[in-house]
């Protein structure tokens, strides 16, 4: 799959240029029989009438699929959208990713047309497109979020912003409605990776809002709508009511789960909330826009109920039970094999993970303690650090074998590889890890430990975070790389924290060291999350002070990065503002080549290759995908496709 | 009795109102609020940056800006003017509603524990101490020694996997997937029972231990009176002597520990509750602790404190008219 990655880099060129559609027009369409009897009885429009006049088509990942049943999807925790319903029941924006993860394909844009300077970007849309209640989506939809939304001083009060808006440049960002299905976006500068921004989380905003549905909870348009507000719990101003139902801009769109009536443009959508009981409903969208390679409407699934489990060995039981469909991110990779084996009704995918590392250890060079900032800059500890930890074995005690010793770097089938970012250092070493040490910190107290200049012992703390399913094996590698540093004479002391106090940590900047994930492995990963690439991003905690610098956030917090670091940030903003995608890869080369040479964070192992069981009933589930966070989890196996087996 | 009724409910009232404090003010202490912690989980699913300014605004819309004390006058004021428990920062909804669609399946769950302990913990601290130092006493006071030592999470985590391994189905949640929306018939209350004997068991069993040893050690003191003797000696028969005397003044503490037993109970369920997937209040109030989604979290204490307290002052009455021994003044 990421082998054919530099023929696909061409494609995606091509298709970003000039938007390939496919084409759907003559086509006889079909729908599932629970909406043709709601059609029989007058109850909703023809199948023609719903489905725009060019529907997406999405080509069955296995065969044409059958309609009807019910999926359940086990989720842990209170929370429907984080727990996993998200990415199997949402997540539709402008442009998606291609199922292989070779570039973006046309989604809610029918077509696009670039301007050569990367500065300008038209969007056709599908006319005849609606939301899930019938209304029509029309370009006024969109200029509704641009103007009074994301440019209201109320709802945004630092002005505009948006994950997909570069932040250089955003007060003179424009769209215009050129007529009911074409909008224009006009940047301050270049910004050749927008798209690749749209496909993900990022681009969530532009086709969020339903302008007919909110302007009745929007000051602007509504003289009455205090009278909302006096009459709905939980707010105090309209901006408060806004965000309630709309879910967004501020808000976390994941609340719409709360809000039945809200329209939406999604495969399926919610019918009760989580409250009571352990499960929550969702029905399908009769006006969802696309259709398979038959003139089928999507998805093939009609109803999908989310089930609450508040402990993953629970949720886990119930899939090799059958009870259960799918579960996101499942946890104990033997049980499941084990399951398998004895029967269970499951088949396994294997998703390979798109991240550059099991780890990323950062030193942070903007410590409180200024002698312990000054001996984190020096590379020379770094280097030393790193070839005191034995790669092969934290990868055989906590990863079962499975991963192979590297620092964080994209994988070798990026067009982003870089050999040295990759290897460098990772060789487990002592006596050259003492050599390195020595050049940074040599004198050594009566117990071994080694001094800090000031004649202090060389302690600090290793913040690691313990509390999700996807943390859970960091404390173990944590307290074996206390364990290698040790035998090199540096002392580490482990702090197991919670999500909150972390982030309380990070944001007072009380960390010393701490541990996270690798992420910017796969393919172009790397320019759009370039945390451990680049200094001054959101988690790249080895300077942690520079991105509230850079945000302009957290006054206490903030440090004033040095001026090659900051010559590495503008290098960054022009990778994006280079308009062909060989421009892009040719510039973030040469920051990893920077990246390589100031060995930022340092990382154990590739990561291990993913497990994902699911119920044998689950049809045109992909064997193999690239799984990770810029691809939408698990919205790049095009749920809305997937089917039940009768 | 009025006055010490009078009296005892006076107590009461302002015993609760110290739980609503602590209540309220506990579950603010740790670092942060529900902001924070809302922004934590954006910012972790990849939403870059959040400006400061909108998480004052955040913390605005949600009321979280008042002082602690402005806070706390107005959840009381509304709780007692309008029965209004505030509002879910997590659900979005009523907190009243959560409350009062997770409180009765708690205390189905907890009653039929309550019950389940008594009735075997009662016969078999009774065997114990007649038959003191047999077998039976042995086997009886080893079984319920294991269950007392044994954590609860685990011992919901081994039946649920023997139940899987062997009964072929997981026993998890309190209903079958059909019943689990379904409105409330006899199926889905014969649904309940099957599914209810699980946590009846696993929670029950810590309990038993304790009462066992307890029943036992009443009963032998009991047992050496004269007035069994007395009886004895008037020609009771030993069933009737037995039940009509000692076990009678032996049963004081289960009654007067009435009232500890719902919160005892409540908090063993949370845990058990997480494992096996119940929809009882403990998995709600834990993540509403861990969220911060403070209006629940303190409903939840305040109403299961209100309940205890309550539950004390009936076993406090119920123990006077059974025991005329104690005395109200």
């Amino acid at each position: 799959m990421r082998r054919g990655f530099h023929v696909v880099v061409l494609m995606l060129l091509l298709t970003a240029l000039f938007g390939v559609t496919a084409s759907a027009q003559d086509m006889m369409y079909s729908e599932s029989p629970m909406l043709s009897s709601m059609v029989d009885s007058g109850e909703l429009p023809a199948v023609e009438e719903r489905l725009p006049a060019s529907p997406r088509v999405v080509e069955p990942f296995k065969e044409v699929g059958q309609y009807g049943g019910t999926m359940r999807v086990g989720f842990t925790g209170n929370n429907p959208g984080w727990g996993g319903m998200w990415y199997v029941t949402g997540w539709e924006n402008l442009v998606s990713w291609a199922p292989d993860f070779s570039g973006v394909v046309p989604n809610i844009a029918e077509s696009w047309e670039i301007s050569d300077d990367v500065r300008s970007y038209t969007f056709h849309l599908r006319e005849g497109m609606r939301w899930s209640d019938g209304e029509p989506f029309t370009a006024d939809d969109i200029i509704f979020y641009i103007d009074d939304v994301l440019f209201n001083e109320e709802l945004l009060v630092g002005g505009p912003s948006a994950d997909w808006l570069p932040r250089e440049g955003a007060e003179d960002f424009t769209a215009e409605k050129i007529d009911d299905y074409t909008v224009r976006f006009n940047f301050a500068n270049p910004y050749g990776t927008f798209l690749l921004n749209l496909a993900q989380w990022n681009g969530r905003h532009i086709t969020w809002f339903p302008k007919h549905y909110l302007t009745q909870f929007h000051a602007d348009y509504n003289d009455a709508v205090d009278d909302i507000v006096a009459e709905t719990d939980g707010v105090e101003d309209w901006v408060g009511l806004f965000n309630l139902r709309a879910s967004g801009p501020t808000d976390d769109t994941n609340n719409y789960f709360n809000n039945l009536d809200r329209p939406l443009l999604f495969p399926w959508i919610p019918t009760s909330v989580l409250g009571g009981s352990t499960q929550m409903t969702m029905v399908r969208n009769p006006y969802y826009w696309k259709v398979d390679t038959e003139g089928n409407q999507l998805p093939y699934i009609d109803e999908v109920i989310g089930v609450s489990y508040q402990d993953n060995e629970a949720r886990n039981l119930a899939l090799a039970n059958g009870d259960i469909d799918y579960i996101k991110d499942a946890t104990g990779r033997e049980f499941f094999f084990d399951a398998l084996d004895s029967g269970a009704p499951l088949n396994m995918s294997l998703p390979l993970s798109d991240a550059a590392n099991s780890n990323s250890i950062h030193f942070n060079r903007n410590a409180q303690d200024p002698v312990l900032a000054e001996i984190f800059s020096d590379i020379n500890f770094r280097i030393g650090m790193s070839h005191a930890i034995n790669r092969e074995e934290v990868i055989e005690i906590v990863h079962f074998g499975q991963g192979s010793p590297a620092q964080v770097g994209p994988v070798e089938d990026s067009p982003l590889y870089n050999e040295r970012l990759a290897n460098q250092y990772v060789a487990y070493d002592v006596d050259l890890a003492n050599q390195y040490l020595d050049m940074v910190v040599p004198d050594k107290d009566a117990d071994g430990y080694r001094l800090r200049p000031d004649g202090e012992r060389l302690s600090f703390v290793l913040t690691v975070v313990n509390e999700l399913a996807w943390q859970a094996s960091w404390v173990q590698v944590a307290e074996l790389l206390i364990g290698y540093w040790d035998a090199v004479g540096v002392e580490v002391l482990l702090n197991a924290v919670s999500d909150d106090t972390f982030t309380e940590q990070r944001e007072n900047n009380n960390l010393e060291a701490t541990m996270f994930t690798g992420e910017g492995g796969a393919g172009l990963t790397a320019i759009l999350d370039p945390r451990y690439y680049v200094p001054g991003e959101l988690m790249g905690m080895y300077g942690n002070g520079w991105f509230y610098w850079y945000t302009n956030a957290l006054e206490a917090t903030q440090i004033e990065p040095p001026e090659d670091i900051k010559e590495i940030r503008v290098a960054y903003e022009q990778v994006g503002q280079q308009p062909s995608l060989e421009g892009q890869i040719e510039a973030m080369s040469d920051l990893l080549e920077v990246a390589a040479d100031n060995f930022w964070v340092i990382g154990i192992s590739r990561p291990a290759p993913g497990f994902q069981p699911y119920h044998q009933r689950l049809g045109n589930y992909p064997d193999e995908w690239v799984k990770g966070w810029v691809e939408g989890v698990e919205k790049i196996t095009y749920p809305e496709q997937w089917y039940i087996k009768q | 009795m009025k006055k010490f009724l009078l009296r005892r409910a006076i107590y009461m009232v302002f015993t609760v109102w110290i739980i609503t404090v602590i209540a309220f003010i506990v579950i603010q202490l740790p670092p942060g609020d529900y902001v924070t912690n809302m922004v934590t989980e954006m910012m972790a699913s990849g939403t870059d940056d959040i400006d400061p300014a909108i998480i004052e605004q955040l913390r605005d819309q949600y009321g979280l800006n008042d002082p602690m004390h402005v806070q706390y006058l107005k959840w009381m004021r509304n709780i007692i003017v309008e029965g209004d428990f505030g509002y879910s920062l997590a659900f979005k909804r009523d907190a009243r509603d959560l409350i009062l669609e997770r409180l009765p399946l708690t205390f189905v769950v907890t009653l039929s524990t309550v019950l389940f302990v008594w009735i075997v913990a009662l016969p078999i601290g009774v065997f114990s101490a007649v038959r003191k130092y047999s077998l039976g006493d042995y086997i009886a006071t080893f079984i319920g020694f294991i269950g007392l030592a044994t954590p609860n999470f685990l011992f919901a985590l081994i039946l649920m996997y023997l139940s899987y391994k062997y009964g072929g189905r997981a026993l998890i949640g309190l209903f079958s997937a059909e019943y689990v929306d379904a409105p409330w018939t006899m199926a889905k209350v014969f649904d309940l029972l099957k599914h209810l004997f699980i946590p009846m068991i696993i929670i029950g069993t810590s309990f038993t231990a304790g009462l066992i040893r307890t029943m036992r050690a009443n009963l032998l003191d009991e047992l050496n009176r004269p007035y069994v003797d007395a009886a004895r000696a008037k020609g009771l028969s030993e069933t009737r002597l037995l039940w009509k005397y000692p076990v009678r003044y032996a049963l004081n503490p289960f009654v007067s520990t009435i009232g500890w037993a719902l919160p005892g109970l409540v908090a063993g369920e949370v845990i058990v509750s997480i494992v096996l997937n119940l929809p009882t209040s403990g998995p709600v109030l834990f993540n509403a602790l861990l969220e911060q989604d403070m209006y629940v979290a303190s409903g939840f204490i305040l109403v299961l404190s209100a309940l205890t307290v309550i539950g004390t002052f009936i076993s406090d009455v119920l123990l006077a008219i059974l025991d005329p021994r104690i005395r109200l003044e």
